[in-house]
């Protein structure tokens, strides 16, 4: 059989530490406000999104904006963390509402590395006020 | 169709219509503070709607946060009597603490001509 190409090592080295996070995830050791904040402690690698799309084809995403900015009704994400992988975007989803729920002020989002580019439209609300 | 009204808000029970199922959702607020329709993920999933790898991505940005949704064409999207065929809509995680299961925004309510009147409580399409 062939050896494990370059490419692959590269990415094993790069993404281990998330690995190993959702591993933990999954097997209900840690919670998902403690991933965010191991992904903090670790100072995880910021990378932009072609450099995502190749560590991570084909797959579900969820990534937090580590830096962006908003111009002409756009979102622009510079540099993003990945925070976990999901074989679909129905638990892709189902995270992020959990991670959203825990830590809101966090730019979270779910993505699929098919996508090319990352063209958000920015939208304003001023939210719901009820009488409680 | 009379609005329902909870907390001070007025709620309309819609219908949704994808990929040939049917979906009636009660929980609906009608806002229009709110330029966009949303509807919450868990609730559209049971007819089978996600979040595909090409939909269109928002930001949505307000004063109690931000939050991330995606875009959806449904075959149909009725309140009551007023409905719009081929309606795109906003899905999210629509977590704020309280039972909602979306929100029909100005985008709907301006494409039917909607006459809301608080006075009867209830949603209407103008006279003739």
């Amino acid at each position: 059989m062939s050896q494990p190409s370059h490419k692959v090592q590269k990415k094993q080295t790069y993404g281990y530490r998330f690995n190993r996070l959702s591993e933990n995830l999954r097997l209900g050791k840690v919670s998902g406000s403690e991933v965010l904040e191991s992904r903090v402690l670790s100072r995880s690698p910021s990378m932009q999104w072609q450099d995502i799309r190749q560590h991570y084809p084909h797959q579900w995403l969820l990534v937090e904006a580590i830096t962006a900015h908003s111009a002409a009704g756009k979102r622009v994400l510079e540099h993003l963390a990945v925070i976990d992988t999901f074989p679909d975007s129905v638990t892709a989803m189902q995270r992020y509402t959990q991670l959203h729920h825990d830590a809101p002020e966090r730019e979270i989002y779910v993505f699929h590395t098919s996508r090319e580019t990352l063209d958000i439209v920015e939208r304003q609300w001023l939210g719901i006020r009820g009488v409680r | 169709m009379n609005l329902q009204m909870r907390d001070g808000l007025p709620y309309v029970t819609v219908t949704l219509l994808y990929g040939g199922q049917q979906l009636d959702l009660a929980n609906v607020l009608l806002d229009t503070g709110s330029a966009g329709t949303l509807f919450a993920a868990d609730q559209v999933l049971t007819v089978g709607l996600q979040y595909d790898a090409d939909d269109p991505v928002q930001r949505i940005r307000g004063i109690g946060g931000a939050e991330f949704d995606f875009v959806k064409r449904i075959g149909r999207l009725s309140v009551g009597e007023l409905q719009v065929s081929d309606f795109a809509i906003e899905v999210g995680a629509m977590d704020y603490g309280f039972a909602i299961d979306g929100i029909i925004g100005t985008d709907f309510l301006l494409q039917v001509g909607a006459v809301i009147d608080l006075s009867r409580l209830e949603i209407r399409r103008a006279s003739p």
